[in-house]
């Protein structure tokens, strides 16, 4: 009840809080946190779900910002246009880089996705004739819907909108048999296998749809900036949102969020620490693993725990009590 | 009538024949023990049945049909389940979510039926639920359900494997040292708890090496050494066999099992 209440609060106040806004930099700002959720949600489904780390997430990214931009530009096609057929050609890459790269573990598989992102951005930087190097991608229009130029905080509702439609279906998968088969594959491969899940064919799904979802999150973006070049989808980005998952929770939808938020907003407290960006994800990476490797939804939902066991006077954690009782 | 049957069924690592030519076949019903010394092949030989490992040489038909060409998970889902020796619960998922987890291969929503929360995937997995529920109840798991697997004794995660299996209500169960790291009391309740798998239609292939379990609980039991099978009957048979004795029980002793 408590919890449901919650939820419609925050769907309340993120449908209205910009009508008391007249700062562009905020509406921006929110568009930006939408991307990255977008962005935490996909790799946390392949990572914190199905255990398949990625350092890849911005080559998907990259994949669709540039493919809806470059058709935009030199073919003239619109953004509803642009963005399916960049999604699709995202599951496509996905497929054909999943299918040897998914049987690796591990470190391999860290290393593999880490050289993909690598290759990215030399290609995007090198590959003057399609990308125009450094210099990016300009000339990217708005999208319209029925006329009406999709930017500001009419992209900021759209944003939302698809946000909450794909943070609703992620969820909703990992709560059902297939988000089970997933995590038993994260678990144990062999046991996984052995129980009937098709442990290649799940992983390679569920590396195809984070990239698609980084693919819709990357056209996004290049219609909020309406220009694109090679630094924005470079290995930082990968590291981001990786830090972002591990910081909010890994198998946790709201620790996607929560992470999102944090580390989006984070720059904006410490601007002065812009240079040292990556070293700050560093260190706030070592002590979350240390202190907190369940995230901050892990720490909330202890404490909640906590609270409520105090309150109630009850032992917190019982079922799990009760197993150490009886090892004993 | 025949559920499983090998035929001249070989292994090759390398130099190594670690299963050689066996050949036995399981009854409808049965409980069909393998045993022999360490090292003898039986985990090998699970690993055959399950499509873990490829086999060298041989057939292994389950129904009348030929399964050693097909892949570990279709294997499981003609209802050939197995646990495994070196318990491989899912640690970090509840006691509850890995017995439902065990449901999979009777269970039919895919990723787009649950993406959208279709009311009918929504339905199947309530209904994983309740029965993962039963299963808990009767392995008397249910009071751990949301425990995390890792945090249960030793006894109990090979219980949990067994309920995890149990959820696919398959025709044939593996077991791989059901009884190791129990006490005497516990292996005596998975004795009955077996048996009345049993009557419930079920059969069941164990590795097992408490002796006084697999003569008072098997109907049949198949030995082998070194890979090769020597000996293949009812208990009985199989405490009369000179080689038996000789190679597994030594020669002229009393085993210590």
């Amino acid at each position: 009840m408590l919890k449901k209440l919650s939820i419609a609060a925050l769907v309340v106040f993120l449908a209205i809080w910009p009508i008391f806004t007249t700062n562009p930099y905020y509406v921006h700002t929110a568009v930006m946190i939408g991307i990255m959720v977008i962005l935490a949600v996909g790799l946390n489904l392949l990572f914190g779900y199905t255990g398949q780390i990625s350092l890849a997430h911005a080559t998907f990214y990259a994949i669709g910002a540039y493919a809806t931009s470059l058709l935009e530009v030199h073919a003239g096609l619109s953004f509803w246009v642009t963005t399916p057929i960049a999604i699709i050609f995202a599951v496509i890459v996905a497929i054909f880089i999943g299918i040897p790269t998914l049987k690796l573990k591990d470190h391999y598989l860290a290393l593999a996705t880490l050289a993909l992102c690598l290759v990215t951005t030399l290609f995007l930087l090198n590959a003057k004739w399609l990308t125009n190097g450094a210099e990016g991608v300009m000339g990217i229009q708005a999208p319209t819907i029925f006329g009406y130029p999709l930017q500001g905080v009419a992209l900021y509702y759209f944003v939302a909108l698809f946000t909450l439609i794909i943070f609703i279906m992620i969820r909703n998968l990992v709560n059902s048999r297939v988000g089970i088969a997933l995590e038993t594959i994260r678990e144990n491969e062999e046991a996984a296998e052995s129980l009937g899940v098709n442990v290649l064919y799940y992983k390679v799904m569920v590396f195809a749809i984070s990239g698609a979802l980084a693919a819709f999150a990357g056209s996004i973006y290049a219609h909020l900036t309406l220009f694109v070049s090679p630094e924005s989808f470079a290995l930082p980005l990968s590291i981001e949102v990786l830090v972002i998952i591990v910081v909010g929770g890994l198998a946790s939808m709201a620790g996607s969020v929560v992470g999102a938020v944090v580390i989006t907003l984070l720059p904006e407290f410490l601007y002065e620490f812009e240079e040292y960006r990556l070293l700050v994800y560093g260190v706030i990476l070592l002590l979350v693993v240390i202190f907190a490797p369940k995230g901050i939804v892990g720490l909330f939902s202890s404490f909640v725990g906590f609270i409520r066991g105090k309150l109630s006077g009850e032992k917190v954690n019982e079922p799990e009590e009760a197993a150490e009782r009886e090892q004993v | 009538m025949e559920l499983l049957v090998l035929k001249g069924v070989s292994k090759q690592f390398g130099g190594l024949r670690a299963v050689d030519g066996v050949s036995f076949d399981i009854k409808q019903g049965d409980i069909h023990a393998i045993i022999g010394p360490n090292g003898a092949g039986k985990t090998t030989l699970f690993n055959l049945i399950t499509g873990v490992l490829p086999v060298s040489e041989g057939e292994i038909t389950f129904e009348g049909k030929a399964i050693h060409h097909l892949r570990v998970h279709q294997i499981a889902r003609l209802g050939i389940l197995r646990t495994f020796q070196n318990l491989k619960t899912f640690n970090e998922m509840t006691v509850l979510q890995n017995v439902m987890a065990g449901r999979y291969t009777k269970t039919k929503t895919e990723l787009g039926t649950a993406a959208l929360g279709l009311p009918w995937g929504k339905r199947e997995f309530a209904e994983t639920r309740k029965k993962a529920e039963e299963v808990l109840e009767k392995v008397g798991l249910y009071h751990l359900r949301e425990s995390l697997a890792k945090n249960l004794p030793y006894g109990r995660q090979r219980i949990l494997e067994i309920a995890r299996i149990l959820m696919a209500e398959g025709k044939i169960l593996l077991l791989d040292e059901p009884a190791a790291g129990l006490n005497h009391n516990e292996t005596e309740e998975l004795s009955v708890f077996l048996r009345k798998l049993i009557d419930g239609g079920l059969t069941i292939l164990l590795v097992e090496h408490d002796m006084q379990m697999v003569m008072r609980l098997c109907d049949r039991i198949t030995v082998i050494n070194y890979g090769v099978k020597i000996a293949d009957g009812t208990p009985e048979e199989v405490q009369r066999n000179k080689e038996v004795i000789e190679a597994y029980l030594g020669k002229g002793g009393t085993h210590d099992a």
